[in-house]
């Protein structure tokens, strides 16, 4: 044995005399809950936000989607004009200010996602006001996706109006979606992370437990911890968004 | 006096209870002791040895060890306290028994060779307790969580992957953090004039 190894065994050896008040709180160290979850979320919020504006200019621009009321009908032009979208999203970016309480939430399809939902928003994700400021909106994360999975085993799509602020709508997607969205994932213009505040937020639960961002593009870090330390993602190409548009459109399950 | 609820199957005692059994030269102190602690004990030993007849033997040795100990000793943490202890004896017995092959103490020392200053007579150092003082300062000037890391890895002798899904964060993160903690304990000894 070298030296050098001979000294780093006694340097190990001597880590058995660190106190016991530290050997004991790394013994019964847990990472708190909320944190695995909270994280992914905020971010979510925020990447949802900026799709779900370019979803709502398409949709306006076909003039049959109300503000007000919800996802009326599917749009019917997926025209993009670059200055028109940005114009929008910055508009809604000052005007979505939701007050969620969660004894308000309206539950409409995915009972047990927004039960699961309102479990964590009971403990202490509400006391954060960092997080009720960026958020903007309130799901479930990785523990509560993996129980979708469990329970349901189906792909979903979760929106939610920034508008109404608590309502929440749900409803599975047939296989045939299913495989337009995921042949059209991941394509489109990267974009930065300092999207505006939008219309609507639209997630994509994948039955494996992973969820699909707002920018559309699958990714595993939506599940873990470290997802969204994020580097640019992706707005995808007008023919996913009127894909997506049209499932938005459709009455929610319940 | 536990009652036989408490010592019954099923039932995890608490420390103190576990501790008063010690001090009335109750044997159920061995039972309740493996019963709460000794997979964690088996895992430590286990990780250093990396043989379960070992293991074994090391985890029956520290509950013999800790019988002569306590009383007088009252630990507050008897987790922390069997761990020092079966830490100790399998180091002992890697000494003796293992030192020419290469084991789980190899690994982690090639790790801790970072934190190691050249030139240092860190035995030197072992011997007089100023290295543990230093650890253990160290350590109470990291965050919860690294500190958490950092004992997790070199005392307990966690796999990354364990520690990464018990404090929330990647193997990676986690493979980082130690990197750094190890870099700033080579720094923090060497600014320390300890060697």
């Amino acid at each position: 044995m070298s030296d050098k190894k001979r000294k780093s065994e006694y340097l190990l050896s001597e880590i058995g005399g660190i106190d016991e008040s530290i050997l004991a709180e790394a013994e019964s160290y847990r990472k708190k809950r909320s944190p695995m979850w909270l994280k992914p979320l905020v971010a979510v919020a925020c990447a949802c936000l900026f799709v779900a504006g370019v979803l709502t200019t398409v949709l306006n621009k076909g003039g049959v989607f109300d503000n007000n009321v919800g996802m009326e009908a599917a749009p019917e032009s997926n025209d993009m004009i670059e200055g028109d979208k940005n114009e929008a999203n910055v508009d809604k970016a000052t005007e979505a200010t939701p007050d969620f309480e969660p004894e308000e939430v309206r539950k409409i399809g995915f009972d047990a996602l927004l039960s699961l939902q309102t479990e964590y928003i009971d403990g202490d994700s509400l006391t954060d006001e960092g997080t009720r400021e960026q958020g903007k909106t309130y799901v479930v994360g990785y523990d509560s996706f993996e129980a979708v999975r469990r329970e349901y085993g189906e792909t979903y799509i979760l929106w939610r109006h920034v508008d109404g602020g608590k309502l929440f709508m749900s409803r599975a997607l047939d296989n045939d979606e299913v495989e337009a969205i995921n042949k059209r994932l991941g394509i489109g213009r990267a974009v930065g992370t300092d999207s505006p505040m939008l219309e609507f937020n639209v997630w994509i639960l994948r039955g494996d437990g992973s969820v699909i961002s707002p920018y559309l593009i699958g990714s595993g870090g939506n599940i873990g911890s470290t997802l969204f330390d994020y580097e640019a993602e992706i707005i995808p190409q007008e023919e996913l968004i009127e894909i997506i548009g049209e499932i938005l459109a459709d009455k929610p399950q319940n | 006096m536990p009652t036989d609820r408490e010592v019954g199957t099923g039932y995890i005692m608490d420390d103190s209870k576990i501790v008063d059994l010690f001090f009335d030269r109750d044997e159920r102190a061995i039972s309740e002791s493996d019963r709460k602690y000794g997979r964690m004990l088996s895992s430590i030993s286990f990780s250093l040895l990396g043989s379960s007849e070992d293991a074994e033997e090391c985890v029956n040795d520290t509950y013999l060890d800790a019988w002569g100990a306590i009383p007088p000793a009252r630990p507050l943490h008897l987790g922390a306290f069997l761990s020092k202890i079966v830490r100790r004896i399998s180091i002992d017995r890697y000494r003796h028994k293992h030192r020419e092959k290469r084991g789980g103490i190899e690994e982690l020392c090639e790790e801790l060779s970072d934190a190691i200053p050249s030139g240092v007579s860190v035995y030197d150092e072992y011997e007089n307790g100023r290295l543990k003082d230093a650890l253990n300062e160290f350590l109470s000037l990291q965050d919860k969580e690294k500190r958490v890391v950092f004992v997790l890895r070199y005392f307990y002798l966690k796999p990354v992957g364990e520690i990464a899904i018990r404090v929330g964060a990647s193997e990676s993160k986690v493979k980082t953090m130690l990197h750094r903690m190890r870099e700033s304990l080579k720094t923090f000894l060497e600014r320390r004039d300890l060697f």
